[in-house]
């Protein structure tokens, strides 16, 4: 029974990277991180569940890892204010300064 | 490491080249913090000085020789280059005149050269001049004298280019050094495929090296044969000379050097460095004596040299000019002289030469000094009636003029015979010098009438243009050098054929040939006639130079005469043309080639990468992200790949010590089962 949920851990890692990568919007990419650190934690739980139930640390992790997940989504969206005071827009391609 | 070797006495021969070296350095400093310094002339005189009485008095007998010398290089297995200072009777007597003739030449210079920029400059050149020169004549190895080759002709470069702000004098320097070094390369070879067969640079090991090869053994480092060794190595080592020495074809340097000073005139382009080329024959006799060969190609040269430079010297009116050809005919002289087989005769003849014609040229520059405010102060055209204002230097010009004609009892006289006469005696046997023998009384006709006709446009007469009339004496500084010449002019020539002990003590101690009173007859009368020529048709109260005597003789002859026999034509044709033309060339070759191969496309190359990967660096987060992502997919892929592989190697094996020590400390525990 292990397999299927990390295939599907996988398949959402996959989803998340691609969202991050294409998407124009820049709450869009937020969305995506949200989404490959919603699979990491899947993954972890699959680990624990069929192969070593007995001990707790994947659990704790989840946990840390969700939280964080809250965090950094707040932060990210804090800067996307920053950024479209700044720019005047949150679409991610527009915001190159860096370039060079 | 330096081992002194010394011979005899303790004599410090070092200081012959060394003294001389050290002055030019103390004067090079001078010239560069005080350039019009008045003290400059004292130290190379005073340095002049101490090499010639440490020459003097280090006087080798007939066949003794004094040496010291240390080994600068080794090269493994048995090779090994030295430095010192050898002085043998032919040396000893180049000491003499080098020293002798650079002192006056220093002397005179004092005045020649007064209120010049650049005096200290100069008298720090004349001296590194008069060390390399005395290097030269003290070597006792091939490396060495090769160098010192190369340092006269740097020094000639230097002094002939001394004014270089003048365009007709540093093309004059260039053109020098350039054609000296072009007989360079042949001097070059020989000394090379000298030393590759002999194992050693020494003069002793060199000569041997010959002989044997002329009885058909070669040493085992040599690159040619022993029959091709025995003619080429004398024949590519005068090449040497033939630059050097302004002999045929390489001739067309020296009158061009005359926009030097004329005291460099005297020293360098008169009596030493160009009488170098004649010393390395005459060092090197045994080499050039074991091939006939060699010997013709020395004695033929020799003649057309000297027959050639003649004829020019007829039509010139410059008077430096008159005076280079006729050192250029004196040269081929020597050369004649050595080319018979008579080593004693070209070297009396080049001591003699070197005292008569450092007189002509020094007096030529009393002329033109005593005329620099002129148009052109050395056209003989402009000249005239000068023995009344300028007494000492018409007498000795006429000493000079006597001497270089060959009229008894002057030096010239005894130098010319000795070389007319080692050519009668060998002419039954050699039919080259028959020829030489006849072309060389013809000449000394000739040379009596330019002379002659020298003296007499400079001297004579009425004087042709307002600065000849206002001509006078220099000051005394420049003109007892003069009289010492011409007290050398006069006596040295009978002085050393008395007893013969000139021959005797170059030939090693054995008695020479004794005087053919028959010969040096007919070669005086010759002489005479063509003064008396000269005089009849120079002599005269007002001079017409519009219509000179010398114009009148047959056109063909007069213009091929001006022309230069078509040699300075030539070799800007030849030389200067085939070279451009190989310069254009590999020019092109380095534009279209190798600049756009190796140096446009490289940097072409690395411009258009750079401009492509800077596409990389679009400030788009994202696209930093995809290529992260990319990155992370193959690697992973790779790994489960290649995991077998990975596992067996020592590199993958460690990778997975790393991967499980940080797991462990990340609390995971090993051996999680699949």
């Amino acid at each position: 029974m292990l397999v299927p949920y990390l295939v599907l851990g996988a398949v959402l890692f996959a989803l998340g990277a691609f969202a991050v990568i294409s998407r124009r919007n820049a709450i869009a990419v937020l969305m995506g991180v949200e989404l490959m650190l919603n699979a990491a934690n899947l993954n972890f739980l699959a680990f624990w569940r069929y192969l070593a139930p007995a001990g707790m640390e994947a659990q704790v992790f989840v946990l840390v890892g969700i939280t964080v997940a809250a965090a950094e989504a707040a932060v990210g969206l804090a800067v996307i204010l920053n950024v479209y005071r700044d720019f005047g827009t949150i679409a991610v391609e527009r915001i190159n300064e860096l370039k060079g | 490491m330096h081992e002194l070797h010394n011979a005899m006495n303790n004599v410090p021969l070092y200081l012959i080249p060394l003294a001389p070296a050290a002055a030019a350095l103390v004067n090079g400093i001078v010239a560069l913090v005080r350039p019009s310094n008045k003290a400059a002339p004292y130290i190379s005189i005073l340095a002049t000085l101490v090499a010639g009485w440490v020459s003097v008095s280090a006087q080798p007998g007939a066949t003794g020789t004094l040496a010291q010398s240390f080994t600068w290089l080794r090269i493994p297995p048995a090779f090994a280059i030295s430095l010192g200072v050898h002085v043998d009777a032919l040396t000893w007597v180049m000491l003499c005149v080098v020293c002798v003739v650079s002192l006056l030449v220093q002397v005179y210079s004092i005045g020649y050269m007064a209120g010049e920029v650049g005096y200290a400059r100069y008298f720090a050149y004349l001296a590194l001049f008069t060390a390399s020169m005395l290097g030269l004549v003290v070597a006792d190895n091939l490396f060495q004298l090769y160098v010192c080759w190369e340092l006269v002709g740097i020094c000639s470069y230097l002094l002939i280019g001394f004014w270089w702000n003048k365009p007709s004098a540093a093309n004059a320097a260039k053109k020098a050094f350039v054609v000296t070094r072009f007989g360079d390369v042949g001097f070059l070879l020989g000394v090379l495929l000298l030393a590759s067969a002999a194992g050693s640079f020494r003069f002793e090991e060199a000569t041997r090296a010959v002989q044997s090869a002329a009885a058909g053994h070669i040493g085992a480092g040599s690159l040619v044969a022993a029959s091709t060794f025995v003619w080429l190595v004398p024949v590519l080592l005068f090449c040497g000379a033939i630059g050097k020495s302004a002999q045929f074809p390489l001739h067309v340097w020296l009158p061009d050097a005359m926009e030097g000073p004329t005291p460099v005139s005297a020293l360098i382009h008169a009596a030493t460095m160009v009488a170098a080329g004649v010393y390395m024959v005459a060092r090197l006799f045994p080499i050039f004596q074991a091939s006939s060969i060699a010997m013709g190609v020395v004695l033929g040269i020799g003649t057309v040299t000297a027959f050639m430079a003649a004829t020019i010297a007829l039509t010139q009116v410059d008077i430096k000019k008159v005076m280079a050809y006729s050192t250029i005919s004196q040269l081929g002289y020597m050369m004649m002289g050595l080319g018979v087989g008579s080593r004693t005769a070209g070297i009396f003849h080049l001591a003699t030469h070197a005292m008569f014609k450092a007189l002509l040229f020094l007096t030529a520059g009393s002329v033109i000094h005593a005329l620099h405010a002129s148009r052109d102060p050395n056209d003989m055209r402009l000249m005239g009636g000068l023995a009344r204002r300028m007494p000492a230097t018409a007498i000795t010009c006429a000493v000079g003029v006597l001497a270089l004609a060959g009229i008894p009892p002057f030096a010239g006289f005894w130098s010319k015979d000795a070389i007319l006469g080692a050519a009668l005696e060998r002419s039954n046997a050699n039919p080259g010098a028959l020829l030489a023998l006849v072309l060389g009384i013809a000449v000394a006709g000739v040379t009596a009438f330019y002379a002659t006709r020298m003296w007499l446009m400079t001297f004579w007469g009425e004087p042709r243009s307002e600065d000849a009339r206002h001509a006078h004496e220099p000051s005394a500084v420049m003109t007892v050098p003069l009289w010492v010449l011409a007290g050398a002019s006069l006596g040295l020539g009978a002085y050393l054929e008395w007893g013969g002990r000139f021959t005797a003590y170059l030939g090693g101690g054995a008695p020479g040939e004794a005087i053919n009173w028959g010969l040096a007859a007919v070669s005086t009368v010759v002489a005479i006639v063509g003064m008396v020529w000269a005089a009849r048709l120079y002599a005269v109260g007002s001079l017409d130079v519009s219509a000179e005597p010398v114009t009148r003789m047959p056109a063909l002859m007069y213009r091929t005469f001006v022309n230069l026999w078509g040699m300075d034509a030539f070799w800007n044709r030849v030389g200067a043309g085939w070279t451009l033309a190989m310069g254009r060339t590999v020019a092109w070759m380095d534009r279209n080639v190798v600049d756009r191969y190796v140096a446009h496309s490289p940097a072409w190359l690395c411009a258009r990468a750079g401009l492509t990967l800077r596409r990389t660096a679009n400030g788009q987060a994202q696209s930093y992200a995809a290529v992260f992502v990319t990155a992370v997919v193959a690697l992973v892929a790779l790994a489960l790949l290649y995991e077998q592989q990975a596992a067996q190697s020592p590199t993958g094996q460690a990778a997975a010590r790393v991967i499980g020590a940080a797991l462990n400390m990340a609390g995971i525990t090993k051996g999680v089962a699949r």
